[in-house]
């Protein structure tokens, strides 16, 4: 009978904690649907008829949120393709060779994952404002690329390395030559590396702040920085920020959500598998 | 498998391409060549800048060289010290909450129970969205008319009149508790990981012994996760030390500079006060001592396995 109870109890604990973890996004969620509040009477009640008008007014008509959404897809996206080449290259590198100075560039890379961002906006931003690159797409995605090719070369490499370079060296006796190998033989069997790779950079670009904060502007700033916008001297119009938080919020938890299997990996920047 | 060289030869490449490529100079130098460019040329620039008096709110161009004043003006500047130390409180605070915490939500996600699968899964999803978005969730939780000071008054605490975020005494808490809900789960998944690697029969042979499930925890299993832990240890002080997003989405600092951090102390001065100089000085600060918190890591665990690098 004590048994029993204490596998109810269980159970009960693992909702509870469930709960303490996806209830705040739920009811977060919630408030881009809920109809909006007249005065401070804030409603607590789960029931209430869904309005789509917060989403609409961001999204669709004026639709502000739109070009923050097209802005937050080409920075996180282009940062991604122009990091991968990068990534993919210097991940071969550090597998394939032994040379002198290896794990002082790897101890580079994990160092600039780990340094404040703060360090390096300021100094980035004085260069890139002089050359004329703050303010729109270009500056960011240039920014992005501090954290965005470490972040892949960590994640990488310890894919690069599970494959024997054997097949490789085979390959290559039967005249294939590095670069040809590299494209026909390893990057297909480091697939799934390319992928987690790809997906973790493009969620840490998406859900940027620091850098995209100064960097952009106009048309360019992305929904992290867009959200903070409806917090006007008028007051705070909650439903807008919900809105445009929901549909950055989306993107990110679904690809969670689908690689679930690799966060461990990903987020301690390869130093744990999961 | 033969050995075929001639063929490449007659592919038409020349032998001095096919040797460039041997080396690892060409694998390796673009992407050196694009961070020497992005981050430590434009950090070499900030440490040309902090021995001058540089503030594009007087000028556009640095003034003059003046040494290290910058660098010893920061230790008698109140708001800089005063940072550090609002920083290293949140670093601490957050860090041991998410070790515990996350410790005990993995121990409960090992157990065989129904659903447990699907609550791995849920679990993670705070950790996906944007720092940025979590607190503006959690500020709005905070307001005054929200529903944390609801659920606090239900339980016969009396939330602050100024709200949660705008009572000097709680704002730092109310950041802390958004910052421990967004990251408990990371160190839980790796702490799961982590249980799930612990052999059996070691821990069958503990309960042979006659050790306590307690017992068993505290000889066997912790110290079986001790690179786990450091790992997990060093990585969340590092980024609460690094916060940012969190902080000025919720309060920008305030009220006051209540929640000032290191992160928001520099981004005020060099990119609204405009004060290059002094704030460049101040991200090398910064920068000597997360790179001395690295090597400490590095050298007391990094050589483990299961260790970063």
């Amino acid at each position: 009978m004590t048994a029993r109870l204490t596998r109810v109890l269980w159970h009960l604990l693992l909702l509870v904690v469930v709960l303490v973890f996806v209830a705040p996004i739920v009811w977060f969620l919630l408030l881009a649907i809920r109809p909006p509040q007249s005065g401070t009477a804030s409603s607590h009640s789960l029931l209430f008829v869904p309005d789509l008008s917060a989403l609409k007014y961001v999204f669709v008509s004026p639709g502000t949120g739109r070009s923050a959404l097209w802005a937050s897809l080409i920075q996180a996206g282009g940062a991604t393709l122009i990091a991968m080449p990068l990534v993919i290259a210097a991940s071969y590198g550090l597998t394939r060779f032994t040379f002198r100075g290896r794990s002082l560039l790897s101890t580079w890379y994990l160092g600039l994952m780990l340094a404040p961002p703060v360090v390096f906006v300021l100094p980035l931003f004085v260069v890139l404002s002089r050359v004329g690159l703050v303010g729109g797409n270009i500056g960011v995605i240039l920014a992005f690329q501090t954290f965005a090719v470490p972040l892949g070369v960590l994640l990488l490499r310890g894919f690069f390395a599970d494959i024997p370079v054997e097949i490789e060296e085979a390959a290559q006796v039967d005249g294939c030559g590095r670069l040809r190998c590299l494209v026909t033989v390893v990057l297909p069997m480091v697939a799934p590396g390319l992928v987690v790779a790809g997906v973790f950079v493009f969620v840490f670009c998406w859900n940027n702040l620091i850098f995209a904060m100064p960097m952009t502007g106009g048309d360019s700033v992305p929904l992290t920085v867009r959200a903070l916008s409806f917090f006007a001297t008028s007051g705070i119009s909650w439903n807008y920020i919900a809105a445009t938080s929901a549909v950055s919020m989306a993107v990110p938890m679904l690809l969670f959500w689908l690689f679930r299997r690799h966060i461990v990996s990903g987020l301690t920047f390869g130093a744990v598998k999961g | 498998m033969t050995v075929s060289t001639p063929r490449t030869r007659a592919n038409g490449r020349s032998p001095a391409r096919r040797g460039f490529l041997r080396g690892p100079a060409p694998w390796l130098l673009p992407s050196m060549a694009v961070l020497i460019l992005l981050s430590l040329y434009p950090q070499l620039q900030a440490l040309l800048n902090s021995v001058r008096l540089y503030n594009l709110s007087i000028a556009p161009d640095p003034l003059r060289f003046v040494g290290l004043r910058n660098f010893a003006y920061a230790f008698t500047d109140e708001q800089f010290v005063g940072a550090i130390g609002r920083t290293m409180l949140f670093a601490v605070v957050t860090t041991a909450a998410e070790l515990v915490l996350g410790f005990g939500v993995a121990v409960l996600l090992n157990k065989k129970l129904r659903g447990v699968r699907l609550a791995r899964s849920l679990i993670i999803l705070p950790t996906a969205i944007a720092p940025a978005v979590a607190g503006l969730a959690f500020r709005y939780f905070y307001q005054t008319d929200g529903i944390a000071p609801a659920l606090l008054s239900a339980i016969g605490v009396t939330p602050p009149e100024a709200g949660i975020l705008g009572d000097t005494h709680t704002a730092l808490v109310g950041i802390m508790v958004t910052e421990v809900w967004q990251w408990t789960p990371f160190a839980a998944l790796i702490f799961l990981a982590a249980l799930q690697g612990v052999p059996h029969d070691v821990l069958e042979a503990a309960a042979i012994d006659g050790a306590s499930r307690l017992r068993t925890t505290w000889s066997v299993v912790l110290p079986l996760m001790r690179s786990v832990i450091v790992t997990v240890v060093l990585l969340r002080f590092i980024a609460t030390v690094n916060v940012f997003d969190i902080v000025y989405v919720q309060t920008q600092g305030g009220p006051g500079d209540a929640t000032t951090t290191l992160g928001l102390n520099i981004f005020y001065t060099g990119l609204t006060y405009y004060n290059i100089g002094y704030a460049s000085a101040l991200t090398w600060l910064v920068t000597l001592f997360v790179a001395l918190l690295i090597n400490v890591y590095l050298l007391t665990a990094g050589r483990r396995s299961g260790g970063l690098s």
